[in-house]
């Protein structure tokens, strides 16, 4: 690393009010390191505490789903946690680069879950608990309907191509102080 | 969509560049601390050897507590940060802070000084900047920068880039090998 390419991430951190960014395998015990800097982060702006569940099972829910989808071995370290803020708003991203041929299936239960209207997140998410024998439950699809449940939002996800072999895929959540005040989750 | 690409900008320049941290925001005890841990879980995924471990977190400690002595605010988007590089045998710790462009020159000079002097002179240069402290204003002396030098055994990488008609951002790069 250099001086003038340390100046240049450091200008794309400000422009787009990255706070922390962090490359790596997310595990359990760097997950309870980076909740840890967001607590303080989150306390920093006065969010209350039941935001920060939301934020909190976000993480956790979005890391270990991110984990268990299959990669080429390179990119077995490389998924990326980042927190920024824009205007009022704070951002929490996770990314990671998955293979190609995960993809589809993958985004396919996205859209599954966000074409279910709000109101039927709670029972659909139950119905899929109760519904199927535990070895038949999509892991996935219960992940996603409990972001969803609780964050009382569609999920928010991007997909952009990287090579023939390589998809990356990222999930964002955004921590509004408007939101806080205007009833929306509370 | 906006968003997203920034963050793939980000990861691929991440990815291209071996950065495995970076902090952007106030750094205070807590904070540090914070950042130490989280480096420490990043280190024992890396499989880092203890030797080098602890020569990068003794520059790192130096190099944050450098930072939070000194940093300020230009504006709400502006903070200090720390980023860490990976090489193939050595990382980069990398901290960043706003510096009035009247200090600009002693900070010079005193990296200057450091990077002039071989091991033992260092070792000497040490002692007597130690000495000098306990008299006068502690870090006065460039003590951190000193540290920095004695414990990464590299000399120390730094440019200063022109922010507004008053500040300057000092970018100060310390390489720690095995």
């Amino acid at each position: 690393m250099n001086t003038e390419l340390t100046k240049k991430i450091y200008d794309t951190m400000v422009s787009h009010q990255f706070v922390v960014s962090i490359m790596g395998n997310i595990d359990q015990h760097l997950l309870l390191s980076l909740l840890k800097i967001t607590d303080k982060k989150l306390s920093k702006m006065e969010v209350d505490q039941t935001m920060k569940k939301r934020i909190f099972h976000f993480m956790i829910e979005c890391a270990q789903n991110l984990s268990k989808i299959d990669k080429h071995q390179e990119h077995q370290n490389n998924s990326i946690f980042l927190i920024g803020k824009k205007n009022e708003d704070y951002m929490v991203h996770i990314g990671s680069i998955i293979k190609s041929s995960e993809k589809d299936n993958i985004i396919e239960i996205i859209e599954q879950v966000n074409a279910i209207e709000s109101d039927e997140i709670k029972a659909n998410f139950y119905k899929e608990l109760t519904n199927h024998e535990i070895a038949q439950i999509n892991p996935f699809l219960i992940s996603l309907l409990g972001i969803s449940k609780r964050n009382r939002e569609k999920i928010q996800y991007e997909s952009i191509k990287v090579d023939e072999q390589n998809y990356f895929l990222s999930f964002k959540s955004t921590i509004s102080n408007l939101k806080l005040t205007d009833g929306i989750y509370n | 969509m906006e968003s997203t690409i920034n963050i793939y900008e980000l990861f691929s320049t991440m990815i291209k560049h071996n950065v495995i941290l970076i902090y952007h925001g106030m750094f205070d005890q807590e904070m540090i601390k914070s950042v130490l841990i989280m480096t420490e879980k990043k280190l024992e995924q890396e499989k880092v050897e203890e030797a080098l471990k602890k020569k990068l977190f003794n520059v790192m400690i130096e190099g944050l507590q450098n930072v939070a002595k000194h940093q300020m605010v230009l504006n709400p988007e502006n903070h200090p940060f720390l980023m860490i590089g990976k090489d193939r045998d050595s990382f980069s710790v990398v901290t960043g802070n706003y510096i009035h462009h009247d200090k600009i020159m002693i900070v010079r000079e005193k990296i200057d000084k450091v990077n002039s002097l071989n091991k033992e002179e260092l070792k000497e240069y040490y002692k007597q900047a130690r000495l000098k402290s306990v008299i006068s204003e502690v870090g006065g002396a460039g003590l951190g920068f000193i540290d920095m030098a004695r414990k990464s055994g590299n000399k120390l990488d730094y440019q200063f880039f022109e922010m507004d008609a008053n500040h300057s951002l000092f970018i100060l790069n310390s390489q720690i090998s095995q």
